[in-house]
């Protein structure tokens, strides 16, 4: 056999398999150092949870605000347009504050203008009549030990919760590659209390039948960065938004027009030191929070169970917080909670 | 073959110590029967040592330095995929280092999947990861076909099933194109090679593809494929095993072997009423079932056609497996495409008489011609067949005692019947 096998190697075809081989690994890593080397620069949000890859080590898969989507996302009518597993569509963003993208609106096409990421649908997204979309950038690997890590960092469901961010280049066909990631420096957590002030958790169940009231949200904000840190509080608690999650059916918010327009006075910026946290409970019932629905306007908690909201933390724009003392290290993103429905039930 | 001649090269010096044989004459019985040490073990031991290189340097790089840019890391696997490939041509020059150029190149390919899952760590990259391995096997292939490499081939027809494994487990992908990727990119390669081991493999990786693409897309008719492709692949060896234009002998056992097991593994199970009852009850719904079916009975009447027409000569007891195995191929295409009904029985029978027929066959063929193995196979099969009807159709314990006579009979008589065969040649 051996005699023979020798006499026949074809060389040329030989070293054209040896060529594709290396083709192959430098059209892979080429496309993508391509994008890193020219395309658009931009942070995305995301809430990671922690598996290992056995071939490729640890890794922190993420998942995107623009993952999971909801049909008021969508540029077309999820029940009129039903789109195949696999089918490719592109997620339209927008700059926000501190170069964290927004989502504008998915659609099957691409955008005329702005940056847009391409993404394959993964499934239907049931009984939202959503999707769900992979844009290649799910996965973050790190060094073995420090999938842990980061999932530590990030915090417990309970607890504060910190998002990491992920920076991206982009092509102009909507292929993302993730070049970079850090953290906010602010940290997030919600729990229900009941009226008494006692931790939801700790209260003991209703009486069957008996109507469970409805407990008060305690908002946590901490400072989790190496410097300090202000936060904007302005009164009527309007440094904070009430907005539906995507997925909800209807897109409902209080109307705040006590807010508008709004800037900080003196007293009114809260500088944090690395570490600490500053608390506020939320009565949702108050009528400053109420949402109209069908011509009538409800408090939150009397709405269908998958009229979801978030409560964000979003201080006014950086050119309207220009004087006050404290004003220099004020945090100008915007931080959302987990979703929750006003009866106190948190995702 | 290579076994036989080391246990004679050390009786014949036993022979030649006891005087039956002069020293001139055990030196000539050596020189006619040469030890020859197996190409396929050495290949083997490199080749798995080759993977298992490939495979530390897969997980030294998943463990991801952070201190190592991402320019070092593909530097070290560009450099190591050029080195080794390189080595590995250079190796080849002449025969004596074939073997390491095999068990280089192999080393190579290893590297370059290494490279692939390296370059998706350093990126990012989250794409469908089953392709990986499409990719990485397809690297393997060209491979295997340029150089022409055995061991290439077999990396190659191992990815391509770990891609399938992947699609079908995970992602619920029937992938109807891997068993064509088989078909058409190895099969080719085993009359290229004459290597009965890559037939083997090539043949087991088929069924297996088959099998997953056909649980995925209709469950009902994954059995009857089976048979049909294990039945056209005795059938296709039993063509090359004579003289076939093709020139394939030497791997007719690669394609009869797995095809056979498949087979009858196959038939047992459709020896089950409940079973037949279930999944033949209709007749298959969808394109793609009714093209499996089709396709697989056309390959399987086309291979048995090609083989009673190379034996039409033969002994009957010679040619009743492939009639049995014919008979087993129609019935089921017969059942699959009418289907049973509400009654499984009235399939099952006809099943259970064929295999009945095989294990009655194996004991006589092989008390004919002493082989044992054959009469223990037989044995086998008639206590699996016992033991599946004792459990599912006698119900009173004379029956049952009855079933244990028999079988125990059969048994009995085809081992005394072999003894005294075998006693007889050894008085001749």
């Amino acid at each position: 056999m051996t005699t023979a096998t020798v006499r026949s190697v074809s060389r040329p075809w030989v070293w054209l398999a040896i060529a594709l081989q290396f083709l192959v690994l430098l059209g892979m890593a080429g496309e993508r150092e391509w994008i890193v080397q020219t395309g658009e620069r931009l942070w995305l949000r995301t809430a990671p949870v922690d598996p290992r890859d056995p071939f490729r080590g640890d890794f922190v898969r993420l998942s995107y605000e623009v993952s999971r989507l909801g049909p008021r996302q969508l540029g077309f009518d999820p029940q009129q347009r039903v789109l195949p597993e696999g089918a490719q569509v592109f997620a339209a963003l927008e700059r926000g504050p501190r170069e964290v993208a927004r989502l504008r609106q998915v659609m099957e096409t691409p955008p005329e203008s702005g940056p847009f990421l391409r993404g394959r649908v993964q499934r239907g997204w049931y009984p939202w009549n959503g999707l769900e979309v992979k844009y290649g950038i799910e996965q973050l690997f790190v060094e073995q030990g420090r999938g842990q890590e980061i999932e530590a960092r990030q915090g417990e469901r309970q607890g504060v919760q910190v998002p990491l961010e992920v920076e991206l280049a982009l092509n102009g066909r909507g292929t993302a590659v993730i070049t970079g990631h850090r953290w906010s420096p602010l940290g997030i957590g919600l729990r229900t209390l009941r009226r008494d002030g006692e931790a939801e958790q700790s209260a003991p169940a209703p009486a069957p039948g008996a109507q469970e009231p409805i407990p008060l949200f305690e908002l946590t904000l901490q400072n989790v960065s190496a410097a300090p840190l202000a936060l904007v509080l302005l009164p009527e608690e309007c440094s904070f938004a009430l907005e539906s999650v995507a997925w909800s059916p209807q897109a409902l918010a209080p109307v705040r027009s006590e807010c508008d327009g709004l800037a900080p006075a003196a007293g009114q910026i809260l500088t944090l030191a690395p570490g600490d946290s500053w608390q506020r409970r939320f009565d949702f019932t108050e009528s400053r929070w109420q949402v109209v629905l069908d011509d009538k306007t409800l408090p939150i908690d009397r709405l269908p169970w998958e009229q979801r909201f978030r409560l964000i933390y979003r201080p006014p724009a950086a050119e309207r917080v220009a004087q006050p003392p404290g004003a220099a290290q004020v945090w100008h993103g915007e931080l959302p909670s987990r979703a929750f429905h006003g009866r106190g039930q948190i995702d | 073959m290579s076994r036989r001649h080391a246990w004679l090269h050390e009786e014949l010096g036993h022979w030649v110590a006891e005087g039956l044989l002069t020293s001139a004459q055990g030196e000539r019985l050596r020189a006619r029967y040469p030890l020859e040490s197996s190409g396929w073990g050495r290949l083997a031991l490199t080749g798995f040592g080759a993977v298992l290189i490939g495979l530390g340097v897969v997980l030294l790089f998943a463990y991801n330095w952070a201190e190592m840019s991402k320019f070092a890391k593909l530097g070290v696997i560009f450099g190591a995929l050029l080195l080794v490939h390189g080595s590995g041509m250079w190796l080849r020059r002449t025969p004596d280092g074939w073997l390491a150029g095999e068990g280089m190149q192999a080393l190579g390919t290893m590297l370059f999947g290494a490279g692939i899952w390296l370059v998706a760590q350093v990126y990012h990259i989250d794409e469908h990861y089953p392709n990986a391995f499409l990719i990485w096997g397809l690297g393997a292939l060209a491979l295997a076909w340029a150089l022409p490499s055995l061991t290439q081939a077999l990396l190659a027809v191992a990815l391509v099933v770990v891609w399938q494994l992947c699609e079908t487990l995970d992602f619920q992908n029937p992938l109807h194109s891997a068993p064509w990727l088989l078909l058409l990119g190895v099969f080719p390669l085993i009359w290229r090679l004459r290597s009965p081991v890559l037939a083997g493999f090539a043949v087991i990786a088929l069924l297996l593809s088959v099998a997953l693409s056909t649980l995925v897309e209709d469950l009902d008719v994954a059995l009857p494929v089976l048979l049909l492709l294990g039945s056209a692949a005795v059938a296709f060896g039993q063509v090359v095993a004579g003289d076939s234009p093709l020139r394939l002998e030497q791997v007719s056992r690669g394609f009869a072997g797995p095809g056979m097991i498949t087979y009858l593994a196959v038939l047992y199970l459709l020896t089950f009423p409940e079973l037949v009852r279930d999944l033949l009850r209709h007749p298959p719904e969808g394109t793609l079932a009714w093209a499996y079916l089709f396709g697989t009975g056309l390959a399987a009447a086309l291979a048995w056609g090609l083989a009673l027409w190379g034996h039409r000569r033969g002994d009957w007891l010679e040619r009743l497996p492939g009639l049995l195995v014919v008979a087993g191929s129609a019935l089921v295409l017969l059942v699959s495409l009418g289907g049973v009904g509400h009654d499984g029985w009235l399939a099952a029978v006809p099943f259970n008489l064929l295999f009945l027929a095989h294990a009655l066959w194996l004991l006589l063929a092989g008390e004919r011609h002493l082989l044992a193995r054959q009469v223990a196979a037989g044995g086998l099969l008639l206590i699996l067949l016992a033991g599946a009807r004792y459990l599912d159709l006698f119900d009173s314990l004379l029956s049952r005692s009855l079933v244990f006579f028999l079988v125990g009979g059969a048994l009995f008589v085809a081992g005394n019947l072999y003894s005294r065969r075998l006693a007889a040649r050894g008085a001749v």
